[in-house]
């Protein structure tokens, strides 16, 4: 498995593997911190908790397609030089897909750390008020990872199982739409639940009410939402069937 | 034990077609069995399938003594080299960072890559990315893959493919030599009779799926002593495919 891995980082030579992985955290914080550009008073006072209430949307849209992308990019240079014939003759199927997939897994995990340790550096340079509300941020961390090692486990299985990678990043792309349509949809909360690209949302640890146009901020009050440990079980649940669904067809696929 | 490969009623169904249809193929230990058959007979999908890459629907496959299972699959398959249909490379890495790959998975020393380098004489372009390959050097390269490890058994489907005819003398007495020189048992397909002719100690004829002769290939050339090899050929195979 070592070995495994080992080959695995030998064959990024050259592929600007970890340039893409920057690209992309440089691209989710454009994205959050243009919004703190010049932050209001609102802002600064709500930051911590308006921030929570915020990132999922934005998770919803962009993990998802960074995950496509980056299973892809791990997964393409077999299929185009037919190198999965060879390897396939070389050692387990199941642990060559697990290889691959810890490295992804690595890549898209520490991705999300560092967005999240550079989203927490924003609070504390733009000021927040407020104490900073670790157990909480503690927490969303864990929820941006569950739905990202999901998601990522199917893209990965896709990657690795159809040679066409465009059958990957357009399961990608739908699932994130609907992702996104599921987070609008307040009055069918089984949709955000049932759909793995809705869990970002459906893990939402911050709701925020009384926001008008035309009082903006003045009424606004948070509300911190419990998650049920029956609903992290379910997905944690669906994670491993994931996996071993994806492990089975790729150890049963013809080459 | 002299049987290397033995198969038993082996059967591939494409879609409602069967394309192998009940092989009973056997090569012998140290010997350079040719696989012949016009395009389309089943030729790559039999190596396939004695490779694990694709699941036979009926039949059985002994390789090495050992009946070939998903158990027994990864210990069998440390002895073989393979070389089936176009060559596998990672375009943006060189020929010899290809091989390490390989190496690494094999736990082989480092010399093995030079060996196979100057074997298939791609010594001079070892640093080259692969991806600016002629087809021809990736098919050389795809050799030196398969006899990395130096395997008991080398399956070369269609090795010459790409080659010129310099090249193809030149592959052609590599692969003659294997048996002598490392103890290698080979088998290769084609379809053409004249490069099976010069290469081959037993032929297996497959035509539309069915191996309809199988011998060495003196006997076929003693099985009909009024005709050609080519005229005999043609009459296995119903005349179908090219030559
Ligand atoms: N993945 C597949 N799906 C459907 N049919 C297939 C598949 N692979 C092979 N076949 C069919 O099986 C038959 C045998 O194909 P195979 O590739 O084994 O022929 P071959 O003898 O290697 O021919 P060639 O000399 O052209 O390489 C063909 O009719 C082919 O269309
Ligand atoms: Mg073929």
């Amino acid at each position: 498995m070592i070995t495994l891995i080992k080959c695995e980082l030998k064959k990024l030579k050259g592929r600007y593997f970890f340039v893409m992985s920057a690209v992309f955290i440089m691209l989710y914080l454009a994205w959050v911190m243009h919004g703190y550009d010049k932050p209001s008073e609102a802002d600064l006072k709500f930051g911590w908790k308006l921030l929570l209430y915020q990132l999922p949307l934005i998770n919803t849209i962009l993990l998802p397609f960074i995950c496509s992308v980056t299973a892809s990019r791990l997964c393409e240079t077999e299929h185009s030089g037919n190198m999965l014939k060879q390897l396939c003759t070389l050692t387990s199927r199941g642990r060559l897909f697990d290889a691959k997939l810890f490295l992804g897994i690595l890549s898209v995990g520490i991705s999300v750390a560092v967005m999240w340790v550079c989203i927490v550096m924003l609070g504390f340079i733009k000021g927040f008020w407020g104490k900073f509300p670790v157990d909480l941020y503690i927490k969303y961390l864990i929820f941006t990872l569950l739905p990202t090692f999901e998601i990522y486990i199917l893209q990965h299985s896709l990657a690795l199982c159809f040679k066409n990678q465009s059958v990957g990043f357009f399961t990608g792309i739908a699932g994130e739409f609907a992702g996104v349509f599921s987070i609008f949809l307040q009055n069918v909360p089984w949709l955000r639940k049932l759909l793995i690209w809705g869990h970002y949302g459906a893990l939402d640890l911050m709701g925020m009410y009384g926001w008008t146009k035309e009082t903006k901020f003045e009424n606004v009050y948070f509300v911190t939402y419990d998650i049920s440990p029956i609903f992290i079980i379910f997905i944690i649940a669906s994670t491993v069937l994931i996996y071993l669904f994806g492990r089975y067809m790729f150890e049963r696929k013809e080459l | 034990m002299n049987e290397i490969v033995e198969t038993k009623k082996l059967t591939k169904v494409y879609g409602g077609k069967v394309c192998v249809d009940g092989i009973d193929m056997s090569v012998e230990k140290g010997r350079i069995y040719g696989l012949l058959g016009p395009n389309g007979a089943g030729k790559s999908t039999t190596l396939k399938m004695l490779l694990g890459l694709v699941r036979p629907n009926m039949g059985e496959i002994k390789i090495f003594g050992t009946i070939f299972s998903p158990k027994t699959k990864t210990e069998i398959l440390k002895d073989i080299g393979s070389l089936i249909e176009s060559p596998s490379y990672y375009g943006h890495l060189t020929a010899r960072e290809n091989l390490r790959i390989y190496t690494t998975i094999l736990s082989l020393p480092e010399k093995n890559i030079d060996e196979v380098l100057r074997i298939v004489r791609l010594d001079g372009q070892e640093n080259k990315k692969t991806s600016a390959y002629s087809l021809g050097m990736k098919q050389r390269l795809g050799i030196a893959s398969a006899l990395l490890s130096f395997p008991k058994l080398l399956i070369l489907d269609e090795p010459t493919n790409g080659l010129d005819p310099a090249g193809i003398k030149e592959i052609r007495e590599l692969i003659l030599s294997l048996p002598k020189k490392y103890g290698m048992t080979v088998i290769v397909s084609s379809h053409l009779l004249s490069e099976i002719d010069k290469l081959a100690d037993d032929v297996g004829i497959i035509s539309n799926g069915r191996l309809v002769y199988q011998g060495s290939l003196e006997a076929l050339h003693g099985y009909d002593s009024q005709k050609s090899l080519e005229e005999i050929f043609i009459g296995l195979t119903g005349g179908v495919g090219s030559l």
